[in-house]
């Protein structure tokens, strides 16, 4: 058993891993559908979409990172 | 292969080893882990949403993309009018002008690509298209810059040897005459008058 001392339980920082790879993998899916069209709607919904959830899943996973560099090697 | 197929096969590599990471976040733990956490959570999305914009943005370069929206069909159907005096068509149906990107050829200060104030110009066609309604018949924006005529024949021999031009080059060249005053250059699109000329079939 592990003891809880640091205030981020590895529990919870694999959580927000996964959050982070479930963000990118729906964010790369629309991608590719978005190649399927030669239109400017694709595009947008590239643009604006996927790219949100590139960029959030990226920074979620950015974030973690922070968090287990802040609560010590441990995690 | 082409480079799409290898931009489709990169992004679902990548999908595949950020689903492995979401199977199993515990591999994270181990250096290695660290090291695949590291590509497939950040690396690889990064550099895989930087190529499908390139992507999308050598697309939008196309003549297929520039006539996806109807209301941009008749300058399409213009390429093909089977008359010399038309400077668009002539220049598409002799090759003058790539013809797989035609329209951006001539207009490109038009489109999502270039400059910061182009691609304005191209978010603002697609706002008009979808959510303003477009004003029709459509205008330029801007006067047409004979900077883009003079791209490719600003130098030529044929040019500047032509005696109309010569006598007034420098107006043409700081754009105080217009190639495409009448008399000049001066049946371009004409979407007006598609009804009544010949088309060419290739
Ligand atoms: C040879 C160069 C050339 C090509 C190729 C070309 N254009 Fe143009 N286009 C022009 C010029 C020059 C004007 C300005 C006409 C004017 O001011 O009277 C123009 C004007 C326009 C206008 C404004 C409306 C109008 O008639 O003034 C639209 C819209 C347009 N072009 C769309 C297109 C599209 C779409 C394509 C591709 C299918 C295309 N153009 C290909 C040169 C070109
Ligand atoms: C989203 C659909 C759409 C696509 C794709 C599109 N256009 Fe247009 N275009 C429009 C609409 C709508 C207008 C009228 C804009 C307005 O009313 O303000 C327009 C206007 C124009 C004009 C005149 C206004 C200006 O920019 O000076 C030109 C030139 C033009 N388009 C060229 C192009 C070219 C070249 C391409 C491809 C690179 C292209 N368009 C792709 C919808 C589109
Ligand atoms: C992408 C390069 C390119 C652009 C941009 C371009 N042209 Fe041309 N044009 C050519 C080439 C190449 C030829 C064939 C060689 C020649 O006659 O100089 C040509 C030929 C011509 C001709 C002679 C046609 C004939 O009878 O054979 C005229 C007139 C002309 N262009 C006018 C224009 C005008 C006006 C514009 C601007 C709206 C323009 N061009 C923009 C490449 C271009």
């Amino acid at each position: 058993m592990e003891t809880v001392v640091n205030s981020q339980p590895p529990f919870k920082l694999s959580l927000r891993l996964r959050a982070a790879g479930v963000l990118l993998i729906v964010g790369l899916a629309i991608e590719i559908l978005s190649f399927f069209w030669i239109h400017p709607l694709a595009f947008m919904g590239f643009l604006v979409i996927g790219c949100a959830f590139l960029g959030l899943g990226i920074v979620l996973f950015l974030w973690t990172l922070v968090s287990i560099a802040k609560s010590g090697p441990s995690a | 292969m082409t480079p799409l197929a290898i931009l489709v096969m990169f992004l679902v590599v990548t999908i595949i080893l950020i689903a492995v990471i979401v199977a199993m976040p515990g591999v994270t733990r181990t250096r290695s882990g660290k090291v695949l956490g590291f590509l497939a959570l950040f690396l690889l999305p990064a550099i895989g949403g930087w190529a499908g914009f390139n992507e999308h943005m050598e697309r939008s370069k196309t003549t297929r993309f520039c006539l996806s929206c109807h209301i941009m069909e008749p300058y399409g159907r213009s390429l093909y009018v089977d008359d010399k005096n038309w400077v668009p068509a002539w220049h598409f149906q002799n090759n003058r002008v790539p013809r797989n990107r035609a329209c951006f050829t001539c207009h490109t200060d038009y489109t999502l690509y270039g400059d910061y104030k182009a691609k304005i110009r191209g978010f603002h066609h697609v706002w008009a298209q979808y959510v303003t309604g477009p004003k029709v018949p459509i205008h330029l924006y801007e006067p047409y810059n004979n900077r883009e005529c003079l791209h490719c024949h600003g130098e030529a021999r044929v040019f500047l040897e032509n005696p109309i031009h010569a006598a007034q080059i420098d107006e043409l060249r700081d754009n105080a005459t217009s190639c495409l005053i009448s008399g000049c250059h001066d049946t371009v699109h004409n979407v007006d008058h598609l009804s009544e000329v010949k088309f060419w079939k290739p």
